[in-house]
């Protein structure tokens, strides 16, 4: 039995064993003795979420919240994620105001930051939090704030100046978010990779256009915009040409954002030397739409995207033989896959908005045939 | 060096108790440690000594590798940007791993030992994935008499864990 004691002493065995539990037996594993105890409570304490994890989220966080003072500093130095989203204050409960200086005063190693859809974010508990004593937290690297209708563009742009070391920002649905607050984050952010935003009217091309008038370029590797029906093909090229190092663009729903648009910030990007792109979603864009000219552009330009997603609209011709509508049909796909080795890198493809009523097979078979490499196809209908 | 050349050659490995296995390079290359010993001692210099592992086990080891010696191994993903939701981890087992697996404790906890040290990445988190299953629903004191584990706790010091996880408790 020595063997077996042996074997469950050694860390990386333990640690392996405690990654697959769940906090219910963790809590149990930590009472065995002193190792196990010492084990387990990075994985205890890591990463808490409150909103969808228990059967009374509001009173688990309310205790954890009060009596996070007094835990040692040994513990609370472990903790590197908080996840409030979901999380609803009852109706008539009165939300302390000061919780969020208490969790970031508190937890020196927090990195990870969920409020997403949490009633405990609004205006009046951001500035009590700011107004005190401005300070940093530098440590805080990935804040999620999606669709919070009770923050306002002031609260907004206090981000940069809170959190300077933001890595991964995502703000989608929450329309205090202006081009003005926005560009503060673009400027300010140095470190800023991920970016997700939509949703809103209030966003268009200002924040992107007055990056590029300061001449800084960003850092985003990955950005992704939904339903930003103010963003035109200005703000487009701009951000293309300000974002050297992109690998994953999502422009998912901007219905003022045009192929010319998209071609033109591509010819730049392209121009630079610096086309890195990896994935491209351009699905459910209304005014897209791509003749056979601007597909042969894409596949000249895009020869490192490995993903794409696309509305069936753009990808095939609703009319057999017209060659000035969108998408393209059967013989020109043939003509095309003449090309020198099309897509070399791309394995997979999804193709939105199918209409239930028309879809041509044939077409679709024969589109996707023009990628050699595809390992995964995905295909949604309209609605 | 170029350690692909010789793909279909054979290498020793002889256990502590001078059980000696003949093995395709590709199938010992699954351990971390074997192949980079394989690297280091040059070919043909005899067989490669595997100290701390016993001939059974050594023959359950080899045939998870060998099962698995034409599948590329997936990396965990890590700590990545752009995820903000970490999925909990789930205890899924292949069915040919569940049946590999299905082994008394003393082999269970020999062949995580053996992964370990052998470093065998996939193997261990089998291990793990395997003892998670067994601790679920334990109470301490059950965990504790079923692998023979002394509690070295003081009273004051269980009064005192139990009152930190008290927020923790799900209610």
């Amino acid at each position: 039995m020595s063997l077996v004691m042996s074997a469950l002493e050694q860390p990386t065995v333990l640690n392996g064993v405690f990654r697959y539990l769940s906090r219910a037996d963790l809590l149990r594993c930590c009472l065995v003795n002193r190792q196990w105890h010492h084990r387990s409570l990075p994985y205890i304490y890591g990463n808490i979420r409150f909103g969808s994890y228990w059967t009374s989220p509001w009173d688990a966080w309310c205790m954890f919240l009060s009596m996070l003072p007094y835990y040692p500093f040994s513990i609370r130095q472990l903790v590197h994620t908080i996840d409030l989203s979901d999380l609803i204050a009852p109706l008539y409960h009165a939300v302390p105001d000061h919780w969020l200086q208490i969790v970031l005063e508190k937890l020196p190693a927090l990195r990870t930051l969920v409020l997403s859809r949490c009633t405990l974010v609004h205006s009046g508990a951001w500035s009590t939090f700011v107004r005190p004593k401005p300070r940093y937290y530098s440590e805080l690297t990935k804040l999620a704030l999606d669709k919070l209708d009770d923050i306002s563009d002031k609260v907004i742009a206090q981000l940069p100046a809170l959190f300077p070391s933001l890595r991964s920002l995502s703000l989608v649905g929450t329309r205090g978010v202006t081009d003005s607050s926005l560009g503060r984050i673009l400027g300010q952010c140095k470190e800023l990779r991920v970016l997700r935003i939509g949703y809103t009217h209030r966003v268009g091309d200002d924040a992107w256009v007055t990056l590029g008038q300061s001449g800084k370029s960003s850092r985003l590797t990955s950005v992704r915009l939904l339903d930003l029906n103010q963003l035109t093909n200005h703000g487009l090229r701009s951000l293309t040409n300000q974002c050297p190092q992109l690998q994953r663009v999502v422009i998912r729903g901007c219905s003022r954002v045009t192929m010319t648009g998209l071609v033109h910030a591509l010819t730049d990007v392209v121009a630079l030397g610096h086309l890195t792109w990896k994935t491209l979603d351009i699905s459910q864009c209304k005014s897209l739409c791509a003749d056979v000219l601007t597909w042969t552009t894409l596949a000249r330009y895009l020869r490192p995207l490995e993903t794409l997603r696309v509305s069936y609209a753009v990808a095939i011709s609703r009319h057999k033989g017209q060659s000035s509508g969108t998408g393209l049909d059967s013989n020109t796909v043939a003509r095309l896959a003449h090309l020198d080795n099309p897509w070399p890198c791309l394995t997979r493809i999804q193709i939105d908005e199918i209409p239930t009523d028309c879809m041509d097979v044939a077409g679709l078979v024969n589109f996707l045939r023009w990628f050699r490499y595809l390992e995964y196809v995905e295909l949604m209908q309209e609605g | 060096m170029d350690s692909t050349k010789n793909d279909t050659d054979t290498v020793v490995l002889r256990c502590y108790d001078n059980k000696e296995f003949v093995v395709p390079r590709k199938v010992a290359r699954k351990s971390v440690l074997i192949s980079n010993m394989m690297e280091d001692i040059p070919d043909g210099s005899g067989a490669i000594p595997i100290h701390n592992v016993r001939g059974l086990v050594m023959e359950k080891v080899l045939e998870y590798c060998t099962h698995y010696a034409d599948t590329e191994v997936q990396e965990d993903e890590g700590d990545s940007d752009e995820e903000f939701d970490v999925p909990a981890r789930t205890i899924d087992i292949k069915p040919w791993d569940a049946k590999f697996i299905d082994v008394d404790v003393e082999m269970l906890f020999e062949l995580l030992q053996a992964a370990n040290f052998l470093e065998i990445k996939p193997l261990l988190n089998l291990g793990c994935k395997t003892v998670a299953s067994m601790l679920k629903g334990r109470t301490p004191e059950e965990i504790r008499k079923q692998f023979n584990i002394p509690n070295d706790f003081t009273e004051e010091e269980e009064e005192q864990i139990r009152k930190e996880n008290q927020w923790a408790e799900d209610r």
